[in-house]
C-alpha cells in the first residue's frame, strides 16, 4: 500500500487529493497580467450595469398602448446601491496589508491577547470582514433588485429583466475582480505564506 | 529585439491613419460625434501606467511599494475595456448606428495597438535620458 501510494505523494506529502491541480505559471509578468485582467473584469462589470442605464433612459415606449405606457419602469438609485456597495466593499478589502491579516498567526497569541500586534491583526480582519460583507451585500441586494423590482411585477413582455441581470453580472464581476487582485496581490510571495480563507 | 527601419515608421503611420480614419468616419458618416470619446479614452490610457510608474520608489530601496504600480495597470485595463465597451453601449441603446460603434471601436483597437508597436520598437531612444 504504502509503495504504491508513494509516487503520488512524492511531489507534496501534504496533498490530500489525488488529482492535484495543474500549475498554471504564467511566466515572470503574471502579477502584473492578473492585474490587468482584474481591471478589465472591473471595468465590464460597471459597462454591463452602465449599459443597463443608458439603455433605460433611451428606452421607446411599449408597442402596445396597455396600462404600461410609456416605459412601466427605469433604472433608478436603487439599481446604482449595489454597484457601490461591491466596488467600496473591494476597495476595503484590497487596501488591507495583507500582511497584517497573519502578522500573530505563528505564535498563537491571537485573538485578543491584549498586545499591540494582536490588536493590529484583530482590526484588519474586522476590515477584511467588512469588505467582503460589502461585496456580498451587494451581490444578494442585486438579486432582491432584480427579483423585486424586474421579475415579480408583471410587466408586458419581462420587460426591464435583462437590466436586472445586468446589475446582478456586474456585482459578480466586481466580486471575481477582487479575487483576482487578492490572488495577484498574494503572488509575488508563494513561498512566505498561502492564505486559506 | 527586431531591428524596426524606416519600413516599419511607414507601415505605422498608415495603421494610424486607417484607425483614424476609421474613428472620423464613425462620427462623420452619422454626423453624431459621440464615437469620439472612444478615441479619447483610447488616448487616455497610457497615462495611468506613465504617472505611477513615476510615482514608485527605487526597485531596492526600503519604501519600495508595488502599489502605485499596480494601481497603474489597474486603471489603464479600466480605460482599455472602457474604450471598447463604450461604443457598443451607445450603439446597443440606439444613440449611435450599429456600424459607427464597430467602426469606432475597431478604429480605437489598431491606434492604441499601433501606438504600444511603436513605443515598444522605438523604445529603446526614449529610455536614454
Amino acid at each position: 500500500m504504502s509503495t504504491a501510494s508513494r509516487p503520488l505523494r512524492r511531489t507534496d506529502p501534504r496533498r490530500v487529493c489525488l488529482i492535484s491541480l495543474p500549475k498554471v505559471s504564467l511566466g515572470p509578468r503574471k502579477r502584473e497580467f492578473l492585474v490587468y485582467f482584474s481591471g478589465a473584469l472591473f471595468a465590464i462589470g460597471w459597462w454591463f450595469f452602465l449599459d443597463a442605464a443608458i439603455s433605460s433612459a433611451h428606452a421607446t415606449p411599449l408597442d402596445d398602448p396597455g396600462a404600461y405606457d410609456p416605459v412601466p419602469v427605469h433604472v433608478t438609485f436603487s439599481d446604482w446601491t449595489p454597484g457601490i456597495c461591491s466596488t467600496l466593499g473591494m476597495i476595503i478589502v484590497n487596501l488591507i496589508d495583507k500582511q497584517q491579516l497573519l502578522s500573530d498567526d505563528g505564535d498563537g497569541a491571537s485573538w485578543g491577547e491584549g498586545s499591540w500586534g494582536g490588536g493590529v491583526a484583530w482590526r484588519a480582519r474586522l476590515f477584511l470582514f467588512l469588505g467582503f460583507a460589502l461585496m456580498a451585500g451587494g451581490m444578494a441586494g442585486s438579486v432582491t433588485v432584480l427579483v423585486i423590482k424586474y421579475v415579480l411585477p408583471p410587466y408586458p413582455g419581462s420587460f426591464g429583466v435583462e437590466w436586472g441581470v445586468a446589475n446582478v453580472i456586474q456585482s459578480i464581476t466586481i466580486m471575481l475582480s477582487a479575487i483576482v487582485l487578492w490572488v495577484a496581490q498574494s503572488a509575488e510571495s508563494d513561498y512566505e505564506y498561502n492564505l486559506t480563507l | 529585439m527586431v531591428q524596426a527601419g524606416l519600413k516599419t515608421i511607414i507601415l505605422l503611420s498608415f495603421v494610424l491613419a486607417i484607425s483614424f480614419l476609421l474613428v472620423i468616419l464613425s462620427c462623420a458618416l452619422w454626423s453624431n460625434w459621440l464615437p469620439l470619446f472612444t478615441a479619447l479614452i483610447f488616448a487616455l490610457a497610457p497615462l495611468p501606467n506613465f504617472i505611477c510608474s513615476r510615482c514608485v520608489g527605487d526597485d531596492f530601496s526600503a519604501e519600495y511599494s508595488s502599489g502605485p504600480v499596480d494601481f497603474g495597470h489597474f486603471v489603464t485595463s479600466m480605460f482599455l475595456v472602457s474604450g471598447v465597451a463604450l461604443p457598443f453601449v451607445l450603439a446597443h441603446s440606439g444613440v449611435i448606428a450599429e456600424m459607427a460603434g464597430w467602426m469606432s471601436a475597431i478604429g480605437g483597437i489598431v491606434g492604441y495597438a499601433t501606438i504600444i508597436t511603436y513605443s515598444h520598437f522605438f523604445a529603446i531612444q526614449i529610455q536614454d535620458y
